[in-house]
Formats: structure tokens, C-alpha cells, sequence
């Protein structure tokens, strides 16, 4: 009467759980890539900092322009301050988005194991009934299996759709992230030249009468300056490379939404994750 | 919207300029450089010495202006990008929130297991016909209902 009743509900639970599930293809579903690469794209820094450094142009400029260069200078600082928050949104949307896709793409949170034990409490409340450990142990597998296949099986779909409706705009919003860290870089290079620019002129024609510590806090100031513009171009550069290689890896994504437990596909992808990786150590040091 | 090739309607017009603008002024600097070399071999203190450097600082003046104005034009540049763009960034938001109701809904599969196991402890209670069990059980499947019920989002208004 018991057993009768257990294969009852272990079917009744099996179609229910099986009801929402896509047809996974195998009982090993790891999108563990999947959300390192969202991971590791949420946390790609360089574009905030590069943002904000884009927006400050004008304050790090000012002592070195004529009075004609300042009129044009402070125009562009107005024009650069009505879009900086616009900027910024475009990187929340991605990062948003991101973190989203870990979210559905990671495991832990769908870890059933403790509510899969319950179960097996369950079960031995009617050990008495004469049930044997046996039953008990292969229904707290299969049980097991069921909600992982039912959650992973749940998991996928929803990474895929995510992935399918997103990836257009997301590639969108990545251009354009690209497109304005391009502006920003040759702003800055345009200010680099107007910094360090003034030196080339100067120090070479300057009288011999020049007041000696003059132009010894002049060298100094230049050499240091020269030194912050090289670091800020390799910022520059491994900004705009992360953001690539944020592109492509959703690209790839998009292209293998129905394999992703493919070893080849889950490869590139760690791939992309492991350069990413580089480039935001890349961005952390000074 | 047609791509005048003459005319700076697009973003990458704009920007096309204003390289072209910065190349000018790299290369202005370059003579300058050249300038103040040959400034620097002249008689130093002589007239002669420092009127070719004022000309070359109105030169360098020149440059700088150049060089603003390019940034201006990767202003106007930068700005169109994010013109552009509203559609997009919504459609991203949009979708990452219909994402986050997938995954309320996702955590009902767990609740839905504390209910199934709280339907077979029910079910152990009444078979071996001992009160407790069949207590606790309709307790726990109280308050998995209630758990259910909670990560639902709010019923639309009753339609007649």
C-alpha cells in the first residue's frame, strides 16, 4: 500500500518536475564557464575610471593653455559633462546584464541538496512501514538527479534565452563602450601633447639666465608627467582589449547556445574568461 | 539618412576630422621642435633669439588651439554615440529584469520540494496512524504554501 503510494507521488513528481524541464542533453550540466566569463565581464574595470578621467580633462589641462586655447577648452568641458552620466549608464546596462547571466548561469543558488535531504527525511518517517534503506537511498538519488536535471535543465533555457534575446543590444551597447573608450584615448593623447607639449619648446630655448631651480622643477615635472601619460596609455589599451573580448565571448555564446556543455565550446569560453582575467589584473596595478 | 561624403552628419565624420585635426597639430609640433633646436644654437640674449621664439610660441598657441578643437569635435563625437543609443540600453534593462523574475520563479522548485517532502511526511504519518507526524507535516506544508504564495508576484486585479 505504501510502495503503492511512494511510486504515486514519485511519479506525480517526476512529470511535475520533468514538466518545465528543455530536453538537457546529458546529467552533466555545468554552465560553470558560462558564468566565470559573466563573471569576469561584470568586473572588467578601465571604462568607469576612463569615464571619469574623460569627463576631468579640462582641470588637468588648464595651467597650460593661452588664453584662446582655454575659451575652446572650457566649451568642451561643458559638452563633456552633459553626457558623462549617459556614458556611465551604457556600462550599468552591461554589467547589469552580466550579472544577471551569473546569476542564472551559476549553480549554488540552485543547490536543492539541502531540500533533496528533506525528501529523504521523508522517506525514512515510513521506514517502519517497510521500506529498506535500499529504497530509501535510491530515492534520495533519483530524487536528486530529478531536480538537478529539472533545475540545470531550467538553468540552460533560461541562460539560452537570455543570451538570445540579449545578445544584439548587448553587442550594441559594447560598440558603443568602444567606440567612446576610442574618444576617450585620443582626447587624452590630444592632452598629453598640450601637457607635455609646452616643454619641448621652452626648455630647449630657454636664455642661459633662466633661474636654475626654474628649470630643474620644470625637468623634474616633465619626466613625471611623461612617466603618468605611458601608464595611462596602456590603460587605454587594455581597456578597449577587454571590451573586445567581452564582445566576442558573448558572440560565441550566442553561437553555441544549444551546446554549451560542449567541451570545445566550454574551452573557448574559459578562454575568454582566463584573458579577461589578465586584462583586469592588468587594469588593477598602477 | 544619407552619407554625404563631404559633410560630417555621422559620428565617424566628426571623428575623421578630428584626427585630421590632430595630425596637423602633430605635425606643427614637429617643426616646432625643429624651432626651438635651432632657437636653443642661436647667440643667447641676442634680439634676434627672442623674436624667433615668440613667433615660435604664437606657433605653439596655434597648436593648442588646434588640438582643442579636435577634442571638441570627439565631444560632439562622443556624444552622438549615446544619442544613439536609447533604445538598446532599455531593451538590455528590460530583458535583465525579465531574467530576475525567471529566477524568483526558479527558487519555487526548491520550495516546491520542501512541499513534496512535507506531502510524504504526511503521507508516513497517516499510514502508520501516529498523531505527530500528521501534525508536523500539515505544518510544514502550511508554511511551505505560504513560502510559494510569498515568492509570487502580486495577483493582477480580479476581472469580472
Amino acid at each position: 500500500m505504501i510502495v503503492r503510494m511512494l511510486l504515486l507521488l514519485l511519479c506525480l513528481q517526476s512529470s511535475w518536475l520533468l514538466g518545465g524541464c528543455a530536453s538537457g542533453p546529458s546529467s552533466q550540466v555545468s554552465l560553470n564557464e558560462v558564468r566565470a566569463f559573466a563573471d569576469a565581464s561584470a568586473s572588467l574595470g578601465g571604462y568607469g575610471e576612463l569615464s571619469r578621467r574623460y569627463r576631468d580633462t579640462y582641470d588637468r589641462e588648464q595651467p597650460y593653455l593661452s588664453p584662446a586655447a582655454d575659451k575652446l577648452a572650457r566649451a568642451s568641458d561643458a559638452k563633456r559633462r552633459v553626457v558623462y552620466n549617459d556614458f556611465v549608464s551604457v556600462q550599468k546596462a552591461v554589467v547589469l546584464y552580466m550579472q544577471t547571466l551569473s546569476v542564472l548561469a551559476g549553480d549554488a543558488r540552485y543547490d536543492l541538496g539541502p531540500r533533496v535531504d528533506e525528501l529523504g527525511a521523508g522517506l525514512r518517517a515510513n521506514a517502519e512501514s517497510g521500506l529498506t534503506q535500499r529504497h530509501i537511498t535510491a530515492y534520495t538519488g533519483v530524487t536528486r538527479l530529478l531536480t538537478r536535471m529539472a533545475a540545470s535543465g531550467y538553468q540552460n533555457r533560461n541562460v539560452e534565452t537570455m543570451v538570445r534575446d540579449g545578445d544584439a543590444d548587448v553587442q550594441t551597447l559594447l560598440e558603443a563602450m568602444i567606440a567612446l573608450t576610442r574618444l576617450y584615448a585620443k582626447t587624452n593623447e590630444n592632452e598629453k601633447k598640450t601637457v607635455l607639449g609646452l616643454f619641448d619648446l621652452e626648455l630647449p630655448a630657454a636664455p642661459r639666465n633662466t633661474d636654475r631651480m626654474l628649470l630643474v622643477l620644470a625637468r623634474v615635472h616633465l619626466q613625471n608627467k611623461t612617466a603618468e601619460y605611458k601608464l595611462l596609455d596602456r590603460r587605454y589599451d587594455l581597456a578597449m582589449q577587454g571590451l573586445t573580448k567581452v564582445a566576442l565571448g558573448h558572440q560565441h555564446l550566442r553561437e553555441h547556445l544549444n551546446q554549451l556543455t560542449r567541451a570545445d565550446v566550454r574551452l573557448a569560453l574559459a578562454n575568454y574568461v582566463n584573458d579577461l582575467r589578465v586584462i583586469r589584473e592588468g587594469l588593477v596595478a598602477p | 539618412m544619407s552619407d554625404d561624403e563631404n559633410g560630417l552628419s555621422t559620428p565617424a565624420q566628426v571623428e575623421a576630422l578630428a584626427d585630421g585635426l590632430s595630425a596637423c597639430a602633430d605635425q606643427l609640433h614637429a617643426r616646432i621642435k625643429e624651432e626651438a633646436a635651432a632657437i636653443a644654437a642661436m647667440l643667447d640674449g641676442s634680439a634676434a633669439r627672442a623674436q624667433r621664439l615668440a613667433a615660435a610660441e604664437r606657433l605653439f598657441d596655434a597648436e593648442q588651439e588646434l588640438r582643442q578643437r579636435a577634442n571638441g569635435l570627439y565631444a560632439d563625437a562622443a556624444a552622438a554615440v549615446v544619442v544613439k543609443l536609447g533604445k538598446p540600453q532599455q531593451a538590455v534593462i528590460a530583458l535583465t529584469q525579465a531574467a530576475a523574475e525567471e529566477i524568483r520563479r526558479i527558487t519555487l522548485l526548491g520550495d516546491a520540494a520542501g512541499l513534496v517532502a512535507g506531502l510524504l511526511a504526511l503521507a508516513g504519518g497517516i499510514a502508520t496512524a501516529q498523531a505527530a507526524p500528521v501534525l508536523a507535516a500539515l505544518e510544514t506544508i502550511r508554511v511551505q504554501i505560504k513560502a510559494v504564495k510569498a515568492s509570487l508576484p502580486p495577483k493582477p486585479a480580479k476581472t469580472p
